[in-house]
């Protein structure tokens, strides 16, 4: 057979069919990806090789905006500032929903248990701008909580609280919360109360049973909801931007500022880096869960050998 | 041991309590400034009226704002179940080289910082002349949900026996007809609740809108986003009660209609033509 035979049989073929299937299946996806994300992205990425001088945008190759952002120590105290707000914020949610959770997963009253899963949950129907509002109206100088303060003598003219990081992470934990019970209670409901009542039966104190065997069963949970908490805090902008009142810088802040007054070579370099740090900032916390679970298991293995 | 068991349980109480009161205290607070009189940031307010939600008929640009909000989440998350669910299948169902990466190629927009998704936006739609308006952003919101999409109905594909659809190829039934009459129908939930959470996720959107949109058309979130940084009176305030409640409401009824049409679970599950 000639090889044009071959390829008009082949074009005929079952084999053939399935791939034009297969095309035409990913056709829509595959262009408005390709267009309106892939071909954004360049384009915006383009930018980051011009130079921007005075208000000015010149086109070209240079590498001076990256050199500029990775040594100027402006920039990297920016970084710090992101990533320490972001650290705090995962702590503290960490903190809030690992109890919260852990007492959801254990209430026996259905009644109770809607009752605190749509307290948990409701916030997510609630529009992100809507409760910065609200904490805006909490953490003001005369605000409630202030007012609060005042009365219980804690201090003489009320703490300053909005326009600057505190306010920022105190709102910032109450919208990221949710994403992070929500993994832990998923795990701790699925794991295996007959090994809990096997570590009391054997004598465990409940506060030895929780760190042998609860704690140690919903690592997987904490892994993923410090990974979702973490990058939406990385790269959380609404918040920032209306507690912070311009005066809280973060890479998005940072970012949007950038891009107000047409500096767009370094908008494009700032959002490149905030790119690459929350990728690599979810595979560490990958890796790091999968490490602490595998050395757990071989532990495991040799204390039963 | 009871006894410390005891203490243990009242200590959790009380911690849970404190961090209900903190997840409830921003809602609180904001119903509480509509109803105030004076100005927003002051505690306690001077007195009580319901001017706001009087004024709020006169505020037609939320109204607008909430129209625009409608039509922008359903167009996105309509764009994003049609390609979304038929590259699901092109993956899930044909399996090829490569799908694993173009899988997350698709999925890739959940890490991408949205604020630099918008500027992205901006650029491109500035250079095809549709920056500005609705169909712009519908397009760029499709983008930041077509994970959600592929993901959830991605997984109910995997999930599918294969038994219905070799049937109907051994009865004689083409690709294309198997996909209407057995895939479609048994994607109907994975479909609904990824739209359904797309859309919640669309509805709230403001870095990737707050660059793109011209003033008239706002949605919701950027109203508001915008209204707050200049203004600081209880109209917000009222707006937001107005919401909450409707966020609330939209709860109650998708509950009490699961509850009372107990047929519906099982139209929605795995009822075949």
């Amino acid at each position: 057979m000639s090889r044009f035979t071959e390829k008009v049989v082949n074009v005929y073929s079952s084999g053939n069919r399935k791939w034009t299937t297969q095309l035409l299946l990913l056709l829509p996806a595959l262009l408005l990806m390709g267009i309106v994300y892939l071909g954004g992205l360049l384009i915006f990425g383009r930018y980051s090789f011009d130079i921007y001088d005075n208000g000015k945008l010149v086109r070209a190759w240079d590498w001076s905006t990256y050199r500029a952002f990775l040594t100027d120590p402006y920039y990297w105290k920016l970084i710090g500032n992101t990533f320490r707000i972001a650290f705090k914020v995962t702590a503290w949610s960490l903190l809030l929903a690992y109890p919260l959770a852990y007492c959801i997963a254990g209430l026996k009253k259905p009644g109770w248990k809607q009752f605190l899963l749509l307290l948990t949950f409701l916030p997510l129907l609630v529009s992100a701008v809507v409760r910065s509002y609200g904490w805006q109206l909490l953490l003001s100088k005369q605000g409630f909580m202030n007012w609060v303060f005042i009365h219980l003598g804690m201090t003489e003219e009320g703490f300053n609280m909005m326009n600057n990081e505190t306010g920022v992470i105190i709102a910032l934990v109450h919208i990221f919360l949710p994403f992070m019970v929500f993994p832990i209670l998923n795990v701790l409901s699925q794991s295996d109360a007959s090994l809990k009542a096997a570590a009391h039966d054997l004598g465990a104190g409940s506060w030895r049973t929780f760190f042998t065997i609860t704690l140690p069963l919903s690592a997987r949970g904490i892994a993923s909801g410090v990974q979702i908490v973490f990058t939406l805090c990385l790269t959380a902008f609404t918040t920032p931007q209306l507690i912070g009142g311009g005066r809280v810088m973060t890479l998005p802040v940072f970012i949007y500022q950038r891009t107000l007054d047409t500096n767009w070579p370094m908008a494009a370099v700032a959002s490149l880096f905030l790119l690459v740090s929350s990728v690599v900032v979810s595979l560490l916390v990958n890796k790091g869960a999968e490490w602490l679970m595998f050395r757990r298991s071989r532990e495991g293995g040799r204390a039963h050998g | 041991m009871v006894k410390s068991g005891r203490v243990t349980k009242w200590l959790l109480t009380v911690f849970v309590g404190a961090v209900s009161i903190y997840l409830l205290l921003p809602l609180l607070m904001i119903a509480f400034t509509s109803i105030g009189s004076g100005s927003a940031s002051k505690f306690p307010p001077q007195g009580f009226t319901l001017e706001w939600y009087a004024n709020l008929r006169e505020q037609t640009q939320f109204l607008d704002a909430f129209k625009n909000s409608l039509i922008a989440s359903a167009g996105a998350v309509l764009l994003a179940l049609v390609t979304g669910t038929l590259a699901a299948v092109a993956i899930v169902q044909y399996p090829f080289p490569g799908a694993g990466l173009l899988r997350a190629f698709f999925v890739s927009p959940m890490v991408m910082p949205k604020i630099t998704l918008g500027i992205a936006y901006l650029i491109l739609f500035s250079k095809m002349h549709i920056a500005g308006g609705l169909f712009g952003l519908v397009l760029g919101e499709a983008v930041i949900v077509l994970p959600f999409i592929l993901t959830i109905v991605g997984s109910a594909l995997a999930n599918l026996k294969p038994v219905h659809r070799e049937a109907a190829a051994d009865l004689g039934a083409s690709p294309w007809w198997i996909f209407f009459t057995i895939t479609l129908p048994q994607l109907k939930f994975a479909m609904l609740l990824s739209g359904s959470i797309a859309f919640v996720f669309t509805f709230d959107q403001v870095e990737a809108a707050l660059l793109l949109l011209r003033q008239d058309s706002y949605t919701l979130p950027i109203q508001l986003f915008l209204y707050m940084e200049k203004w600081q009176d209880p109209t917000i305030a009222a707006v937001s009660v107005v919401l909450i409640v409707g966020a609330l409401a939209l709860f109650m009824i998708i509950k009490l209609v699961l509850r009372f049409i107990p047929g519906l679970e099982g139209w929605l599950g795995s009822r075949k033509k």
